[in-house]
């Protein structure tokens, strides 16, 4: 069975320092004012965190938010030149020497995940760190996490410690309703 | 979502050549016999017009000198518009250069590559529209009702330039059809956009209320319908009871008003742009 290269997210774990941004800006080189991975507060926002409820039953939770390499993935319908793409292990990458800078692949995601660089003229999205998974090493977002709340591994692998997170406690995708099967979950 | 500028520009000058060439069509199945030079002058129009359309469609891409790239995945809409736009517009470019070189006389003759341009033309407005329509990340955008706005859009623009550049020349038996069925499409855009920008106000409300920051929409749709659309319904319907040298300057205001409305409904399709929660 060919691989399956998912993302697994333990909200629970998860306290919003933010290391995997910057972790994943340096690694990738990514341009000012864009992040391939983003972590939400419960407002929904990415800045000015603060709890949601009423004292004393205050509420305080991050959803990071890497590309969602979705199985049935629009942004690779809508790519008229064909730089996005799904490599055999499941991961959505973008050959940037292909893409023409039409922004189709930024309207039509639903996670909002590829962002226009205006000075290179191109899209910019998570690709897993494909660079450093070719090398045999893992995610620059899952390696950096201190709390390691981004859990990475192969799906179709049943013995993967992502295959076992996932079976045995609740997990969830983001927009299901949208009908683009994500590969990222969310445990809750 | 900003503007993208150059982009609305090519629609409008792709949609507007496009429906030039329709109406000409028209034109030319009414009466298969009338040769004029005025022919020869609408397809300058409508391949310059073609052509810029497709440059301020190259210059939105980001990487310009790739755009041939657009045409590598035939799933996409994009490039199934850029196959159907690059038909269209090669089509009439050639039509007119024919047209140039062996006189007016040979339109008769040469009417295959017309009808194969109105072809390629139906099938960029289809794709142009779908791009869009099939967008299901952006709830205001997809509707199939966004693909019928912008064929009407290029009849009504392609239209209105057909009666300015034709409307002194061309005999009754030509012209007055040609009028009654833009007359026609324009009641019945105008009955679709006002179905659509309700559908659109329904949208953001349900949009706002589950928190999403939505735009005000009031004052572009005013111009639009008011402007772009109940204007010109009035300046032809009074055409059809004035003498023709008042006709022709009430179209050209009719166009102008038809112009700035497409121009809105362009701005506000982008403006309405706004994409759900993601939590």
């Amino acid at each position: 069975m060919s691989k399956k290269y998912a993302l697994i997210i333990d909200t629970k774990r998860c306290v919003g320092c933010r290391t995997c941004t910057v972790a994943c800006k340096m690694e990738n080189n990514v341009p000012l004012g864009l992040a391939r991975m983003r972590v939400f507060n419960p407002q929904g926002n990415l800045h000015f965190d603060k709890p949601i409820g009423v004292y004393p039953n205050l509420k305080m939770y991050w959803t990071p938010v890497p590309c969602q390499h979705c199985d049935n993935a629009p942004c690779i319908k809508a790519c008229p030149s064909g730089a996005m793409h799904k490599r055999e292990d499941g991961i959505v990458d973008l050959d940037k020497s292909r893409c023409i800078g039409c922004q189709y692949c930024v309207w039509v995601c639903p996670y909002n995940v590829p962002q226009f660089d205006p000075e290179a003229g191109v899209s910019d999205k998570c690709n897993m760190c494909a660079q450093r998974l070719d090398q045999g090493e893992e995610p620059m977002c899952v390696l950096c996490c201190p709390s390691r709340a981004i859990k990475f591994g192969d799906l179709n692998d049943p013995d993967s410690e992502v295959a076992k997170m996932v079976n045995q406690r609740s997990s969830k995708v983001l927009l299901p309703e949208q009908g683009t099967s994500p590969t990222t979950q969310y445990l809750f | 979502m900003h503007i993208p500028y150059s982009l609305a520009t090519s629609y409008l000058l792709l949609g507007t050549s496009i429906g030039l060439v329709m109406w000409f069509a028209a034109g030319r199945f009414i009466d298969r016999d009338y040769n004029h030079q005025v022919w020869s002058r609408i397809l300058l129009t409508a391949a310059v017009l073609a052509v810029l359309g497709v440059i301020f469609a190259i210059l939105h891409l980001g990487h310009t000198e790739r755009f041939m790239n657009l045409l590598a995945n035939p799933a996409s809409w994009l490039s199934r518009e850029g196959l159907f736009a690059g038909a269209f517009t090669g089509c009439t470019v050639l039509y007119f250069l024919l047209i140039k070189r062996s006189g007016v006389e040979a339109v008769k003759r040469l009417d295959p590559l017309l009808y194969l341009a109105v072809l390629a033309g139906l099938g960029t407005f289809i794709c142009m529209g779908m791009i869009y329509a099939s967008v299901q990340a952006i709830p205001t955008w997809n509707t199939t009702m966004v693909v019928l706005i912008d064929i009407f859009s290029g009849l009504l623009l392609g239209g209105f330039l057909f009666l300015v550049l034709t409307g002194k020349e061309l005999p009754g038996n030509i012209i007055k059809p040609v009028i009654t069925g833009i007359f026609l499409v324009l009641l019945v855009s105008l009955i679709v956009n006002i179905a659509y920008d309700v559908q659109v106000r329904m949208t953001l409300s349900a949009l706002a209320a589950q928190g999403v920051t939505v735009p005000s929409l009031t004052l572009i749709t005013l111009i639009r319908v008011v402007i772009g659309l109940l204007v010109p319904v009035y300046l032809l319907g009074k055409s059809f009871k004035t003498k023709p040298e008042l006709a022709a300057s009430a179209f050209s205001i009719a166009l102008a008003c038809v112009l700035i409305g497409e121009v809105s409904a362009k701005i506000m399709h982008f403006m309405a742009a706004v994409k759900g929660p993601l939590f």
